[in-house]
C-alpha cells in the first residue's frame, strides 16, 4: 500500500513539475522516490493485516514481491531511458504517464477484487496507448499507438463479459468469494465457465500470448524503444502476475475445465513464438517475439499451480525483465549511432564496445537459458513447478522451444563478434550504470537463485 | 412487481451475449476506425447491461457501482482513442486502418 501511495503522489508531483517548474530536478526526484518506494514495500513483507480499502487490494507477500519486481524494473527503465525525457516540452507530461502506468501495475498484482484489476488493467493501459503514440510526427509510432488502443480495447471488453458471467454466477467480484463459491458449488453454473473463458482471452490478449500475441510484434515495433522495453517488461509482468493470481485463487477448484485450454495456448505460444523469431531481421521484432515465448515459459507456472509456480514466477520475471532491458538498452545505443535495429548494425560491435558486447552477451544468454544465468535458473524452477504435478509433455515442447531460441539469440552475440569495425558508440553515465548493473544482477541471480527463492 | 421486472433473467443475457456478439463482428470486419471505436462501446455496454442484470438479481449493489467504474474508464479510453485518431488524420488525412499497414516484416 504504502508503494502504491507514494508513486501516485510522484505522478502527481511530475505534474506538477512543469507549473513549478522543477523540471530540471524531476528525473533525479523520480529516481529517489521510486527506491523510497521499494523501501517502503519491503517493510510490508510478511505484514499481519495486509488487506485495505474493504478487501479491495491484498498486499500479502506475493504481491509485494510483484512489487519488488516492478520497481527494480522501473528503476532500470528510467536508468536505461533518460533520452525519452529529454528532447522535447513533454518531460513531466511522460514522467507522469509512466508512474501512472506504473500504479496501475501495482494494483493489478495487489488485487483482491475484479474490480481493482480491471482499474489496474485500465490504469495501465491508458498510459501505454498515449505513451505508445508519443512520438507524434512519426506515423510508424502512431499505427502502433492505433493497433496497441484497438486489441487492448477490445480486450478488455471481452475480460468485462468474463467477470460479468463470473459476477452472475457467484454474486460477488470477490476472489475469495468466488473460490468459495467454487467449493460450495462444484458443479457451478454454466454462467461461471463462459466466464472464466472469456477472461482466459482477454488475459491472454495482455500477455500476448499466441494466437492472440499479432498486435505483439507490430506494436513492439512502431513504439519508442523505450516504451517498447516499458510493454516488454512492466506490463507483460504485472499481467502475467495478475493471471497467475486469479487462476491459482479464484479458479483453481475449476482447473480441469480451463487446463486444457491453457496447455494448447502454452504450446502454441512457446512454439509460435520462437519459431516466428527466427525469421526476424529487426532487433525490436526479434524481442517481441522472444517476448511471446517467454510468455508461454511462463504460462507453466500458471498451469503448475503450486507454491513453487508463484516463487518460480517472482524469480522468471525478475531475470526476464532484467535481461530484456539490458537488451534494449543495448538497441537503444546501436540505434542511436546508426539509424535502425537490424541485426546488421550489430556486425563488428564487439571489438571497440566491450561493455555492449559483454552486456548484451549476458543478456541474450540469460534469455536463452544457458547456466549459470538467472534465465537458466528462471527456466529450471518453472519447470520443476510445473513437473511435480502434470507430465513432462508440454515440458518437452518447451525445452525444444528454448533449443529454437538459441539460435537467433545467438545470431546476435555472434553478429557482434564476427567482423571488426572500427565504430566506437558513445554512451550515457546512466546507460553504463544499467548495463554494469544488469550483468552483475543476472549473474548474482544466477548464481544465488535464493537470493529470491529463500525469502519465503 | 412492475414490468422491467417481470422480463426474465435469461432475456438479458441473451441480449447482451447478442449486443456483445455484434460488437465483436463489428470490430472484425469494419475498417473506419471510428465505426471501430463504436463497436467497442456497444461491447462495453453490453457488458454493462449484463451487471446490472445481474446486479438486480441478486440484489447486490456492487454489480452497479462497478458499471459506473466501466462508464468512466470507457470514456476515458475513448478520450485517447479519438486523441490517436486525431493524430494519425493530421499525419495522413484518413481514418482508414487499412492505411496502417506500415508496421510488418
Amino acid at each position: 500500500m504504502k508503494a502504491l501511495i507514494i508513486i501516485s503522489c510522484l505522478g502527481f508531483l511530475a505534474l506538477l513539475a512543469e507549473i513549478l517548474n522543477f523540471k530540471k530536478h524531476l528525473y533525479t526526484l523520480t529516481l529517489l522516490g521510486l527506491t523510497v518506494a521499494l523501501g517502503a514495500s519491503f517493510t510490508e513483507w510478511n505484514s499481519a493485516m495486509p488487506s485495505y480499502l474493504n478487501h479491495m487490494v491484498l498486499f500479502d507477500n506475493y504481491s509485494v514481491a510483484f512489487i519488488g519486481v516492478l520497481i527494480i524494473t522501473a528503476i532500470l527503465w528510467f536508468l536505461m531511458a533518460p533520452s525519452f525525457f529529454k528532447d522535447d516540452t513533454h518531460t513531466a507530461d511522460k514522467s507522469a504517464l509512466v508512474l501512472f502506468a506504473l500504479v496501475g501495475a501495482i494494483c493489478m498484482v495487489s488485487y483482491h477484487n475484479m474490480t481493482m484489476l480491471f482499474i489496474g488493467i485500465e490504469i495501465l493501459s491508458i498510459c501505454m496507448y498515449v505513451l505508445a503514440g508519443s512520438n507524434k510526427k512519426d506515423l510508424a509510432s502512431n499505427e502502433s499507438a492505433m493497433k496497441y488502443f484497438l486489441m487492448g480495447a477490445f480486450a478488455t471488453g471481452f475480460l468485462l463479459m468474463g467477470i460479468a458471467f463470473i459476477y452472475g454466477a457467484t454474486a460477488s467480484f470477490d476472489i475469495f468469494q468466488i473460490k468459495l463459491y467454487l467449493q460450495n458449488n462444484p458443479a457451478a453454473s454454466p454462467l461461471f465457465y463462459t466466464g472464466i473463458m472469456l477472461m482466459l482471452i482477454g488475459l491472454a490478449f495482455k500477455i500476448s500470448a499466441a494466437p492472440f500475441h499479432f498486435w505483439a510484434p507490430d506494436v513492439y515495433d512502431g513504439a519508442p524503444i523505450q516504451v517498447t522495453s516499458f510493454m516488454a517488461t512492466i506490463v507483460k509482468t504485472a499481467a502475467i502476475a495478475a493471471f497467475f493470481k486469479l487462476f491459482s485463487t479464484s479458479f483453481a477448484a475449476a482447473s480441469d475445465t480451463w487446463s486444457t485450454t491453457l496447455m494448447w495456448l502454452t504450446a502454441i505460444t512457446i512454439l509460435v513464438g520462437n519459431i516466428t523469431a527466427v525469421f526476424q531481421n529487426d532487433i525490436k521484432r526479434m524481442l517481441a517475439y522472444s517476448g511471446v515465448s517467454h510468455a508461454g515459459y511462463l504460462m507453466l507456472a500458471i498451469l503448475a499451480m503450486n507454491e513453487l509456480g508463484a516463487h518460480s514466477l517472482v524469480y522468471y520475471t525478475l531475470a526476464y525483465s532484467i535481461a530484456t532491458i539490458a537488451a534494449f538498452a543495448v538497441v537503444l545505443a546501436v540505434i542511436n549511432a546508426k539509424g535502425n535495429s537490424h541485426f546488421d548494425s550489430f556486425l563488428g560491435l564487439a571489438k571497440n564496445n566491450r561493455l555492449l558486447a559483454v552486456a548484451s552477451t549476458v543478456s541474450m544468454l540469460s534469455l536463452a537459458g544457458i547456466p549459470p544465468l538467472a534465465g537458466f535458473f528462471g527456466k529450471y524452477y518453472v519447470f520443476t513447478a510445473y513437473l511435480q504435478n502434470h507430465s513432462p509433455i508440454l515440458v518437452l515442447i518447451a525445452l525444444s522451444g528454448s533449443a529454437i531460441s538459441i539460435y537467433y539469440y545467438f545470431r546476435l552475440i555472434v553478429n557482434m563478434f564476427k567482423f571488426e569495425s572500427e565504430e566506437k558508440i558513445a554512451l550515457s553515465y546512466s546507460t553504463k550504470v544499467l548495463l554494469v548493473a544488469s550483468v552483475i544482477l543476472t549473474i548474482l541471480l544466477g548464481l544465488m537463485p535464493d537470493l529470491i527463492l529463500g525469502i519465503w | 412487481m412492475n414490468a422491467l421486472q417481470s422480463v426474465p433473467l435469461n432475456h438479458y443475457i441473451l441480449l447482451s451475449a447478442m449486443l456483445f456478439a455484434i460488437g465483436v463482428i463489428g470490430v472484425l470486419v469494419r475498417r473506419n476506425a471510428i465505426i471501430i471505436f463504436m463497436c467497442i462501446e456497444l461491447m462495453l455496454n453490453a457488458v454493462n447491461l449484463l451487471m446490472v442484470a445481474f446486479s438486480a438479481h441478486h440484489g447486490d449493489g456492487s454489480g452497479q457501482v462497478f458499471v459506473f467504474f466501466i462508464m468512466a474508464v470507457a470514456a476515458a479510453e475513448v478520450a485517447v482513442g479519438l486523441a490517436i485518431l486525431i493524430m494519425i488524420h493530421r499525419n495522413s488525412k484518413t481514418t482508414d486502418i487499412d492505411f496502417l499497414n506500415k508496421l510488418k516484416f
